[in-house]
This record gives structure tokens, C-alpha cells and sequence, in this order.
């Protein structure tokens, strides 16, 4: 019966990076299979050339990288950067809302709506004969004054006792 | 005595700024050097690499001691650089570049065979096809080749990489059967 090729076992056998059972089993198929010796040579010529020629990195400045390293590791322990609005208390907050509505509306314009202002300027042209008509009601603020004079006896009665 | 990776990792978890720094200084340059033979951009290693200790500052609470910590800290590493790779696939192919801005130089920098003879200089020349073929790697691959050459046995290769044993063997074996493939061609 062919013997299964230890195909993924030759490179840890090579970096003595099996048990002790394993490592006898690879053993004997190397010895017993010149295929698999074949490979086995090749693999150990190839990890002694990648181990020998491993390219070198460019040089670091050790002391300017851990200098680098504590400023960002600063930075991200620093809290985030609350931006301008965040800092102003709730109640503050609220009361500046309130000032900014209160001079809102102070500011509005006091007149009525363009469309009801036009809607009673239609009503008053439509009864401006009547009232022309009628040259008491351009005195109709006659009326509270007449109210005032009826009751000018009792005003002074009070005033007096 | 020489305080343990391990301890000093316990420390780092309670805010412990000195034991960081002894970290910082104990992994850098092997930090450093993984992530460029990965990346093959001084720039982009040393973020990665700074980002890595960061990640380490963060979360050195979750480090349980189950495994080594120079494994643990690997995998934070290797994640960073794959995750870093796979971002920038795009762009490189984009931009036609096989990788980082740093191979050709790299090749540069393998060294020289002495004294220069012809044999030396097709042994450079094969060298330098070997780590052009290395860069062109599945990441998955060419991690495990990398970690290997950092001595790592294939416990922690596979540690690293979060996956079993038996994988990071079909990488291994995958990777060098495509090197040799190449060398044979070239």
C-alpha cells in the first residue's frame, strides 16, 4: 500500500516544528521517497535563502517615532473636541431661545395679516357711503365720552364723600 | 530580574505609562520591520506599527494570558496590515503598482553578495526575483512566510492569523511551492 505523502508536513519538519511522533513518521517517508526528499531540499535551499536575503527596512528615528507614537496616543485619549454650542448649559440654552422668540416677536409687525387687512379694507369701501351717509358715526368716539358725562354725578359723589 | 511581556501588559491595562514604554521599546523595531516586510512603505509601517501599540494601549485589559503576549500583539499587528492591504488593493491596482513604493528599493538593499562574482551576481539577481515573488503572495501567504522568518513556530503563525495549524501549513507549503515555481521559471 502507497504511503499518503506528508506534503504540508515537510516545511515544519524542516523548522523542527513537529512532535516527536510526527516528526519520526516524516523521517522515515523522507528517507523511503526520493519525491518527497526532492521537495524536502528544495524547501530547506528556499527558507535558507528567504532567512539570509530578508530585505531591510529604511532606518527609523526611534526617538522621533515614539515621540510620534505619545502624541497620537495624547490625541486619541483626549476627550473629542465639544464644539461650540455644547458647552452652554441646558437652562442657558433655554433662556437665550427665549430672549431670541421674545425679540422675534416683538419685532414682528403689529398690522394684521396682509389678507385680513384687505379682506376689511373690501367690507369698509363696500359700507363707505353708509358711514358718509351718516355723519354722526365719524364721531363715534363721541359715544365714550357721553357714557363718561352720564355718569359724571356719581363720579363726583364719590369723589366727595 | 527582566519583567515578563506578560506583566508589563497587566500593567499597561492599569494606565501604567512606564510599562508601556518599556513595551514600546522591546517591540518596536520587530513591529516596525513585520509590518513593512507586509506593507513595503516605511511611512505606512510606521503608522501601522504606532497604531498597533495604540490598539495595545486601548485594549491591553482583554489580553488574557492565554497566549503568549508577543502572539497577541502580532495579531493586533497583522490584522492592521491586512486590513491596511486590503484597503489599498484597489488603489495599487488603480495606480499599477504591485505594492508599496519601498520594493525596488528594498531589492536594492538585499545584501550584496562579496566578493562580486558572476555566480554572486545571478544569486542576487535569482534573490531579488525571490522577494518580487514573495510581495506577490496571497496576503494570507505571505504573512505566514514572513512570520515563519520572524521565528515564529506554527502554533503562533496560526495563532496570529486565527485560523488552525493544518492552514497555516497549506500556506506555507502553497507559498514555497509557488516560489519555487517561480524561481524555476526565472
Amino acid at each position: 500500500m502507497a504511503t499518503r505523502h506528508p506534503d504540508t508536513a515537510i516545511i515544519p519538519y524542516l523548522r523542527g516544528d513537529l512532535d516527536e511522533a510526527e516528526r519520526a513518521r516524516v523521517g522515515e517517508h523522507l528517507a523511503a521517497c526520493a519525491e518527497c526528499r526532492r521537495a524536502s531540499e528544495s524547501f530547506h535551499d528556499l527558507l535558507e535563502d528567504l532567512a539570509a536575503s530578508a530585505p531591510v527596512p529604511p532606518p527609523v528615528d526611534w526617538m522621533r517615532y515614539r515621540g510620534e507614537l505619545r502624541a497620537k496616543l495624547a490625541a486619541h485619549a483626549e476627550p473629542r473636541r465639544r464644539s461650540w454650542w455644547q458647552p452652554v448649559p441646558v437652562l442657558a440654552s433655554a433662556a437665550l431661545a427665549g430672549v431670541l422668540i421674545f425679540l422675534a416677536v416683538g419685532n414682528l409687525p403689529r398690522s394684521k395679516p396682509a389678507d385680513l387687512a384687505a379682506v376689511e379694507e373690501a367690507m369698509l369701501g363696500h359700507r363707505l357711503e353708509l358711514v358718509q351717509s351718516q355723519p354722526l358715526l365719524e364721531r363715534l368716539d363721541l359715544f365714550e365720552d357721553l357714557e363718561v358725562i352720564r355718569n359724571l354725578g356719581a363720579l363726583e359723589a364719590s369723589q366727595d364723600g | 530580574m527582566e519583567i515578563s511581556d506578560e506583566v508589563l501588559c497587566e500593567r499597561v491595562a492599569r494606565q501604567d505609562a512606564a510599562a508601556f514604554d518599556v513595551l514600546v521599546e522591546r517591540y518596536q523595531q520587530r513591529a516596525y520591520r513585520l509590518a513593512w516586510s507586509i506593507v513595503r512603505d516605511a511611512e505606512e509601517a510606521r503608522d501601522i506599527s504606532q497604531e498597533a501599540f495604540i490598539r495595545l494601549y486601548q485594549v491591553a485589559g482583554s489580553f488574557e494570558g492565554r497566549a503568549k503576549f508577543s502572539t497577541w500583539f502580532y495579531r493586533i499587528l497583522v490584522n492592521l496590515c491586512l486590513d491596511h492591504q486590503r484597503r489599498h488593493r484597489w488603489w495599487h491596482h488603480v495606480l499599477g503598482r504591485a505594492d508599496g513604493d519601498d520594493r525596488a528599493a528594498a531589492l536594492d538593499r538585499v545584501p550584496a553578495p562579496d566578493p562580486p562574482a558572476v555566480d554572486a551576481v545571478l544569486k542576487n539577481e535569482a534573490i531579488g526575483r525571490l522577494w518580487v515573488a514573495v510581495d506577490r503572495l496571497s496576503p494570507q501567504q505571505r504573512a505566514a512566510v514572513l512570520l515563519q522568518l520572524d521565528g515564529l513556530p506554527t502554533r503562533e503563525i496560526a495563532a496570529v492569523l486565527k485560523c488552525s495549524e493544518p492552514t497555516v501549513r497549506v500556506h506555507l507549503h502553497r507559498a514555497l511551492m509557488s516560489l519555487k515555481k517561480i524561481m524555476r521559471v526565472g
